[in-house]
């Protein structure tokens, strides 16, 4: 179990890869963000980008999956989360994810805050990134998650 | 109300401020089959395990909300729907009716939302202009929110993105 106390500033961790496939990123657009620029390959060709790309909601979306996961099999990691969000800010979309792209998700420690109106949780700051297989940041943000003290 | 705002695009600057877009009801197993995909937490998947948490029921992924939004505000605008008859099988007429978002600059999860719950989401252009870099677009700076029956908000956010004008 990870506590407020025990969390590290400055600690990183890699918190996943993803590789978006075509079916996936088909199957999220139609829920959920239907422009033909993601959806259909013809007009994704007439598009800047030439073919079809994620969803921007997408690619934070599975930032996510990949927390979750990480903080199934590293119970002890000191990544933020744990508890309820918040919210986030100053989140960008960077670069566009294409399909067969295989990001790589990182989580990093910033800011470690007390609460006070919820004294038994302190609130953890994240900076979060999702970079692709040429090394290029694709998206960023910073998070904030309340974590428990220990007392 | 500014002279070159763009009609087609939902929620126009300096008009009645906010725009409803679209309502949804959180039904507990819209918010598991989410869940599973992206947010895989106890008290967004299984209802004994919510009911033990701080949170006493089945809530919603945050990140739902927020996709859900995303949604209407695709669906909201005309151009998204698809052509009638043969006009389908050309193609769409317009390959990004809202176009790309750039940055959030402030997300607030404000509320649970709960299982059964219904969401009222809206958007509102807080300023527009014009594109230096592609004519026909416009930079668009955006407010987004989703209030509940009660009227309280549950969740809003600030956004960039620009779009094309004038389809």
């Amino acid at each position: 179990m990870r506590y407020f106390e025990t969390v590290e500033i400055g600690a990183k961790e890699v918190l996943g890869r993803h590789t978006f496939s075509r079916e996936e990123m088909l199957a999220f657009a139609r829920a959920y963000d239907p422009q033909p620029f993601h959806l259909d390959e013809e007009a994704a060709k007439r598009s800047p980008y030439g073919a079809i790309i994620a969803s921007g909601w997408h690619t934070v979306a599975v930032w996510m999956k990949c927390l979750m996961a990480h903080q199934q099999t590293h119970p002890d990691a000191s990544s933020g989360g744990g508890g309820p969000s918040p919210g986030f800010t100053n989140l960008r979309w960077l670069k566009p994810v294409y399909a067969g792209d295989t990001i790589t998700y990182t989580t990093e420690v910033k800011e470690k805050v007390e609460s006070r109106s919820k004294p038994k949780w302190g609130i953890v700051r994240t900076y979060n990134t999702g970079t692709n297989q040429h090394g290029e940041l694709v998206m960023d943000f910073e998070g904030a998650a309340f974590l428990k003290r220990r007392f | 109300m500014s002279e070159d705002a763009s009609p087609a695009i939902p929620g126009t600057p300096g008009g009645d401020g906010p725009m409803d877009i679209g309502r949804f009801t959180f039904t507990a197993a819209e918010i598991v089959r989410f869940a599973q995909a992206f947010d895989p937490q106890p008290f967004h998947m299984d209802e004994a395990a919510a009911r033990r948490s701080p949170y006493g029921t089945l809530i919603a992924s945050g990140w739902q909300v927020v996709c859900v939004w995303m949604g209407f505000f695709v669906r909201a605008h005309p151009a998204a729907r698809p052509l009638p008859g043969a006009a389908a099988a050309s193609g769409p007429r317009v390959i990004s009716p809202v176009g790309v978002g750039f940055s959030v600059e402030e997300l607030k999860w404000l509320l649970p939302v709960r299982a059964g719950d219904t969401l009222t989401f809206a958007t509102e252009v807080l300023e527009d202009r014009a594109s230096g870099s592609r004519p026909d677009w416009r930079v668009y700076h955006r407010r987004a929110s989703a209030r509940r029956e009660d009227g309280a908000e549950a969740m809003c956010f600030r956004l960039r993105h620009f779009a094309p004008v004038g389809l």
